[in-house]
């Protein structure tokens, strides 16, 4: 198991976190929003992510593509982000999660996906689709 | 007597129906963690509720935030708004650092897709937002590293106190 955090702002990703105790990808959720269950977010997901393996040819590339071009990949492709990025390090989680919410949770390994993209530090991981596994840290203290 | 929700401000944003109650009425909503029948949930979101609405009293005028309730949420979302061109422009709050000079910088991005999760014809909304105008670093002019319509020198922010 790994310790991950993940710091938001993104206002729908944390509404339906309290919603559902799920962090979902935006793919999921679009899905959420739509249909109200997490099941079909799930799947909505998934069928999107395999969408994605078949535009960049394996999960590899379209991780290198995730990272590489952030929220300009959907609107160029019109299929959502299925990945939602984690780190180990919760100070660069708290970075990202500057006036919003740092979740934080033991993922098995098997689960993350290591982002080599050149410049991204060793602590970066990928997680697909979504989880339940990470639950919000404390408010914390903006400097 | 009428009740609060039958007063606060409805405005269209984006073809949704987006509820800007003033800041007393947003006191009562945080107290009661609901409006209009539904949760406001603010367990994981109460930092960015609570940021918001600091942020847009130290911005009035150029900032809102509003209530909606997209697709089959069954909770309301706040919405966070900028006043661009008189009208109100949806956007994410970001906190940044120039990559060129360093400096601590609070940004509007109106380029979030899912800031437009369930708008009508959302590619084209995305892609209206995207091309609005770009701000620079407000210290060095250069050329930021996320979308941006709006943005301050952190330490002129106040909700960052």
């Amino acid at each position: 198991m790994v310790l991950v955090y993940r710091g938001t702002n993104r206002v729908a990703e944390n509404s339906i976190y309290d919603e559902t105790g799920h962090l979902l990808s935006d793919a999921g959720q679009r899905a959420y929003l739509e249909s109200g269950s997490v099941d079909s977010a799930y799947a909505s997901s998934e069928s999107a992510h395999q969408s994605w393996i078949d535009i960049w040819g394996s999960e590899e590339q379209y991780a290198q593509a995730h990272s590489t071009f952030g929220t300009e990949l959907s609107p160029a492709f019109g299929v959502d982000r299925t990945f939602i990025s984690v780190t180990t390090d919760p100070a660069q989680a708290t970075y990202f999660g500057q006036s919003g919410t740092v979740y934080s949770g033991y993922v098995p390994r098997s689960y993350l996906l290591q982002q080599t993209l050149q410049g991204a530090g060793e602590s970066e991981f990928l997680l697909t689709n979504g989880t339940n596994l990470l639950k919000p840290m404390p408010p914390m203290v903006h400097p | 007597m009428s009740t609060m929700s039958e007063k606060i401000e409805e405005i269209l944003v984006d073809g949704q129906i987006v509820r800007i109650p003033t800041a007393g009425e947003w006191e009562e909503i945080v107290r009661q963690s609901s409006f209009m029948n539904a949760p406001v949930r603010l367990l994981s979101s109460e930092g960015i509720a609570s940021h918001l609405l600091a942020f847009v009293t130290d911005h009035q005028g150029e900032f809102s935030v509003g209530l909606y309730q997209p697709g089959a949420m069954r909770s309301w979302m706040v919405l966070p708004l900028f006043r661009n061109n008189g009208s109100w422009q949806r956007v994410q709050i970001e906190h940044i650092t120039c990559k060129c000079c360093s400096v601590q910088i609070v940004i509007a991005n109106p380029a979030e897709p899912s800031l437009y999760f369930g708008v009508s014809d959302e590619p084209a909304v995305l892609r209206r937002a995207s091309a609005l105008q770009q701000v620079v670093c407000p210290k060095c002019g250069s050329r930021l590293q996320r979308p941006a319509i709006w943005a301050e020198l952190t330490f002129r922010t106040k909700a960052n106190d």
